[in-house]
């Protein structure tokens, strides 16, 4: 199966803020966050199945974009990326909304993507559980983990 | 902390649309440097197995060249041929005096009879074409009785089959007769009649009998496979092996596959497969052989009496 351009272009738009934040959340800085957006989209239209509904095509997403940041992560040169060196740090009017963003870039990629699944595009946790592939304690399990660990590092390690 | 301020979070690491703008290009780009390399990878696939099947072809052909005596005859014929410009001018020549055909042959030397270039009295009939009838009186020799001007003779020519330089041979007029009619009807019954399958044969096949006579005492055989292991036959096997291969059938169309097991007699190579088909390789020329279950068992036994693997 192939896309047409117009096709394409309807997919991209609707999936790019997500994958970006996904893959931002995952790789910490902007040019290896578009190289594997770019992947994801092309693997996208390399997938060449079609997808049995809207909801479906968004878990693969997701699912795609978090392995390929997994497998960018593995290459050693990038492992010891220091918050310091993030080049992409918003400057926001309320100190306390810019912590809690460097919070979750700073989070173990296990809380970070499970918290942004939650919290953000809604899924519950036996949704999480089924598109990464674990068992649905250990979700929920993750979750209480890292409203502990931002808490933690909202509070300056005072909690 | 409250979910909101989780999200707004997660909010600030969306791109902007210059970001977005910047990504699909270099999507697109991407796609279009992959079409172009996939016409270059089913290039290169195509020519690796155009070059794959190339060695294979040569392969193979190496390998009948160098297995199959016939193909590599066919390959000197199609690169070093035979003959000059000169011998074919020659052989055109033989041609257009019927001097290669046993008919051309006989009709022009009756044609001259009749003319009395020989210096004879008699003619032969001609009516609507000569009368006469070819009796094989040899393996190389057809006589023609042919019928005369006087009542009661009919006229005899000897014909010769002669090797000529590289060609399957010559027909030539030896001599004529001038007999009469009786003696002439008991002279062919005690030959055979001509036919075109019995004279190819004559003209083509080996002269075995001869071969194999003339050499009982300098058989050898060996497996191809184990060249240096060339057994010498005794005396009473030589005579077993010529029997088998005198009496087995022979054609000029070679059949068969690998022809393993040999057996030489002076230049003349007999090689089969392990089935009973083969092949006669002599002085160059190459026949079909094949030897029936009996007797190609018989020669099995022998190759294991002398020790060579079959």
């Amino acid at each position: 199966m192939s896309y047409s351009d117009r096709e394409f272009i309807s997919t991209y738009n609707r999936y790019i803020d997500m994958i970006y934040r996904l893959c931002f959340s995952i790789l910490k800085n902007r040019e290896d966050t578009e190289d594997a957006v770019q992947s994801v989209f092309i693997r996208y239209l390399k997938y060449g199945k079609k997808f049995e509904n809207e909801r479906h095509e968004k878990a693969w997403f997701i699912v795609t974009s978090s392995n390929i940041c997994k497998d960018m992560l593995r290459q050693s040169w990038r492992h010891n990326i220091r918050i310091e060196t993030y080049d992409f740090i918003p400057h926001t009017e309320n100190p306390a909304d810019s912590d809690i963003y460097m919070a979750i870039l700073d989070s173990p990629y296990k809380y970070k993507a499970v918290v942004y699944l939650y919290y953000y595009e809604g899924y519950k946790t036996h949704e999480i559980a089924e598109m990464l592939h674990k068992p649905s304690s250990t979700i929920r399990n993750h979750l209480t983990e890292a409203r502990r660990h931002l808490k933690k590092i909202l509070d300056g390690g005072n909690s | 902390m409250s979910d909101d301020k989780i999200i707004s979070a997660w909010n600030k690491m969306n791109p902007d649309s210059s970001t977005k703008e910047k990504i699909l290009l270099q999507i697109q780009d991407t796609v279009k440097a992959g079409k172009k390399n996939n016409l270059t990878l089913i290039f290169r696939r195509f020519a690796v197995g155009f070059a794959a099947a190339a060695v294979l072809l040569l392969g193979s052909l190496g390998t009948a060249y160098a297995a199959s005596p016939a193909f590599r005859e066919y390959v000197h014929l199609l690169l070093f041929p035979l003959y000059t410009s000169e011998e074919i001018i020659s052989i055109d020549n033989g041609h257009m005096t019927g001097s290669f055909d046993k008919t051309d042959v006989l009709l022009s030397f009756l044609d001259k009879f009749n003319r009395k270039e020989f210096g004879n009295a008699i003619t032969v009939t001609k009516e609507n074409g000569y009368h006469y009838s070819l009796f094989i009186q040899n393996m190389n020799q057809l006589l023609a009785f042919v019928d005369c001007s006087i009542e009661g003779y009919c006229i005899v020519i000897h014909m010769e089959h002669e090797a000529y330089e590289s060609t399957d041979g010559i027909w030539q007029v030896t001599g004529y007769q001038i007999l009469e009619k009786p003696i002439a009807e008991n002279m062919k019954k005690q030959l055979e009649p001509y036919s075109d399958t019995l004279t190819e044969k004559i003209t083509s096949l080996p002269q075995e009998n001869t071969a194999i006579k003339g050499t009982e005492d300098s058989i050898v055989m060996y497996n191809v496979n184990e060249k240096e292991n060339v057994v010498s036959i005794n005396k009473d096997d030589c005579k077993v092996i010529s029997n088998i291969l005198s009496a087995c059938e022979k054609s000029n169309d070679i059949s068969g596959g690998l022809f393993q097991y040999v057996i030489k007699i002076n230049d003349t190579s007999y090689m089969f497969d392990s089935v009973g088909n083969g092949m006669i390789d002599s002085s160059g020329k190459h026949w079909g052989i094949t030897i029936c279950e009996s007797d190609l068992s018989v020669i099995k036994s022998l190759f294991k009496l002398y020790n060579i693997s079959w």
